[in-house]
């Protein structure tokens, strides 16, 4: 396998060509948005809530920022006509500080010091303070609500600071990406529950009984967060037709975020259960199944059930348990397990394996279009159309000729820590049961249809419980 | 090139700079992102980073790693969103199957546009190190400065992404 660099060079030039007119034209843009970038920077903004609370919103770039910025922003709101309610919160937010004097920081102006001292090595960095409050737990704490523009992207943190001896320090952060479906998190020591708000529906979060503070940004997302004394109280929220749901507690002492390639999802059935476009995606480090059945969702509790692994026609050498969490077109949040039960070989590859991925998925995608007229794949396979029950069909698909789409399926790549998608050809297997979809993907050196046919009761059984 | 143009201002820098890298800018961030568009967005954000970072740049990395770094890093954070990652990859997949499908079934002699879109099927850490190897020449000193990983990791990188490569060439039909 040689490779010509210049003719692939050239090749990559074709699609994204880059000529005169085009130097010309990039130059002019960067000079232009360099330009707004030095008349925008050092500006602060403040507004009032959306929601009519009293809480701040600046935007803040460490590397121009000031200490003289208060002042001339209160000049500013008084000349501009700002709310006397929002000039008010920010005299009391004065007030409570007591005699403020140069040698007795602020909660804020500790917080912007205290970030500007963990990021000074991180030139792109930028935040954004969006919301404070203090006295919350104590005479003498505060909360911030923070956006943060790192390596990472976008994410928006929680961070509890408290004053000792007269200084503050910061003492606790949490951190939520927008879209996590697995959206809140507890700070144990002083029970504060916090989360991002991804679904539009959602009107109130309670934890507990207490009703969460809700911050509202300006481009309308939302941030909750509440105390509460008990310990590992519900979380619950409520959306505005009233209905009340119990937000996933998704175990963390099991379940270890890493990050992830993209989605597995079967590529012949994928035009109706959309499975290849969810986005949002939040990996695990995967468990061994038995762990898996003690940390996943409840809303995955009542699609696993156990599996024979004796009766499969290897050895199964490794078995491992993948869960990811993601949302998919429709803004719902879908999860999805795979198990994995592989035979490998001493060099790692798995010469036979056995993968059922279930995904809690509201509506039946089968409902969209009758396979049963199918009697083939795309590429000639086979597609038989068998019974999980007499009413719900399974669909086998059975390799018959060489070509075939691919089937994929999650890996983990130990070293790298982060879950990826393995692609090959299988046979495969696909139903809808009970709000659950499930997909199989098998491999076995024995191609006999007394071993499809195993293959497909134990399926059935894992799927119907018995 | 900084170096020698000490006295002249920062605009002449940046022509320098978009004249010597742009191409190679627009190369690198496309084999992450395999959208035109996004492409020419994001080797805006690049150059606007160059210029406002140019102050801060140490002489002791080569311009061109510098430059290659602020393009990859600008493309991995566009692609954080797992959402734009899947749809990125199921454009150059169905790319190459529409091509594929209008030809024979015998062996195939593969063409650079055909090779290019199975090599940006290859898995995105092989595809980087790939990438930056046999199509931008990048030693393999300067891979694991760009990457920030070890060099023997590039090379295991590499050793795989050529067999990834090759399963891929198998499972097409097409002749290595």
């Amino acid at each position: 396998m040689n490779f010509n660099a210049k003719e692939l060079r050239d090749a990559i030039n074709k699609r994204v060509p880059f000529n005169d007119d085009h130097r010309i034209e990039l130059l002019e843009r960067v000079e232009e948005r360099h330009n707004e970038t030095k008349k925008s920077s050092g500006q602060v903004h403040i507004e009032q809530e959306a929601h009519g609370e009293s809480s701040l919103r600046d935007s803040y770039n460490i590397s121009t920022k000031s200490k003289s910025w208060f002042p001339k922003l209160m000049t500013v709101l008084l000349i501009l006509g700002f709310s006397s309610v929002l000039y008010t919160a920010y005299q009391s937010s004065l007030l409570d500080f007591g005699a403020m004097n140069e040698s007795e920081e602020t909660f804020e102006s500790f917080f912007h010091a205290a970030m500007a001292e963990m990021h000074a090595d991180e030139p792109e960095f930028s935040y954004s303070l969006v919301h404070q409050e203090l006295d919350v737990l104590h005479k003498g704490d505060g909360i911030a609500v923070f956006l943060e523009q790192n390596s990472r992207g976008e994410q928006i943190f929680i961070a509890y600071l408290k004053r000792e001896s007269g200084k503050w320090k910061w003492k606790y952060t949490r951190g939520a990406e927008w879209g996590d479906p697995v959206n809140w998190a507890l700070i144990n020591e002083v029970n504060l529950y916090s989360g991002a708000i991804s679904d539009s529906s959602i009107k109130e979060v309670y934890v507990g009984s207490e009703k969460a503070t809700i911050v509202i940004l300006e481009d309308g997302r939302r941030f909750w967060y509440a105390i509460n004394e008990i310990d590992e109280a519900e979380v619950r929220v409520i959306t505005h037709d009233g209905t009340k749901i119990p937000l996933n507690k998704i175990d963390h002492n099991l379940l270890r975020e890493v990050e992830g390639d993209g989605f597995a999802y079967s590529d012949y059935f994928k035009s109706v259960d959309k499975l290849n476009n969810r986005g949002n995606g939040t990996f695990y480090e995967p468990l061994t199944i038995n762990r898996m059945i003690i940390a996943m969702p409840d809303a995955m509790k009542d699609g696993i059930h156990s599996f024979d692994k004796d009766r499969l026609p290897f050895v199964v050498t490794e078995e491992s348990a993948f869960l990811n969490t993601a949302t998919n077109e429709e803004g719902n949040v879908l999860n999805e397990i795979q198990l994995s039960y592989h035979n490998k070989s001493s060099n790692g590859f798995s010469n036979e394996f056995y993968n059922i991925s279930v995904t809690n998925l509201a509506e039946n995608p089968l409902e969209k279009y009758d396979f049963k007229q199918e009697e083939t794949d795309t590429f000639g396979n086979e597609l038989r159309a068998e019974e999980l029950t007499d009413s719900v069909p399974i669909f086998h698909l059975v390799r018959t000729n060489n070509k075939a789409h691919v089937y994929t399926y999650y890996i983990y790549n130990d070293a790298e820590s982060r879950v990826g998608v393995a692609v090959t050809g299988a046979n495969e297997l696909y139903t809808y049961y009970n709000g659950y979809l499930y997909h199989v993907g098998y491999m076995i050196d024995e191609k006999t249809e007394e071993a499809y046919e195993e293959i497909l009761q134990l399926t059935r059984n894992f799927i119907l419980g018995n | 090139l900084i170096k020698d143009n000490k006295n002249t201002n920062e605009e002449s820098i940046l022509i320098n700079l978009i004249e010597k890298y742009g191409q190679q800018v627009h190369r690198v961030i496309y084999s992450y992102t395999k959208d035109k568009h996004t492409t020419e967005d994001l080797a805006q954000e690049v150059f606007i980073s160059v210029y406002q970072h140019l102050a801060s740049f140490k002489m002791e990395a080569a311009i061109s790693t510098w430059v290659t770094r602020i393009a990859i890093n600008k493309a991995k954070d566009h692609l954080k969103s797992a959402w734009v990652r899947r749809t990125s990859y199921n454009v150059a997949q169905s790319f190459f199957k529409k091509e594929k499908s209008a030809e024979s079934e015998a062996l195939t002699t593969i063409h650079n546009e055909e090779l290019l879109n199975l090599i940006l099927l290859l898995p995105l850490k092989y595809r980087e190190v790939f990438i930056l190897f046999h199509i931008e020449e990048f030693k393999i000193s300067e891979i694991s400065k760009v990457l920030e990983i070890n060099e023997n990791t590039v090379r295991t990188r590499l050793r795989r992404a050529k067999e990834k490569l090759s399963n891929l060439f198998i499972k097409e039909g097409i002749d290595q």
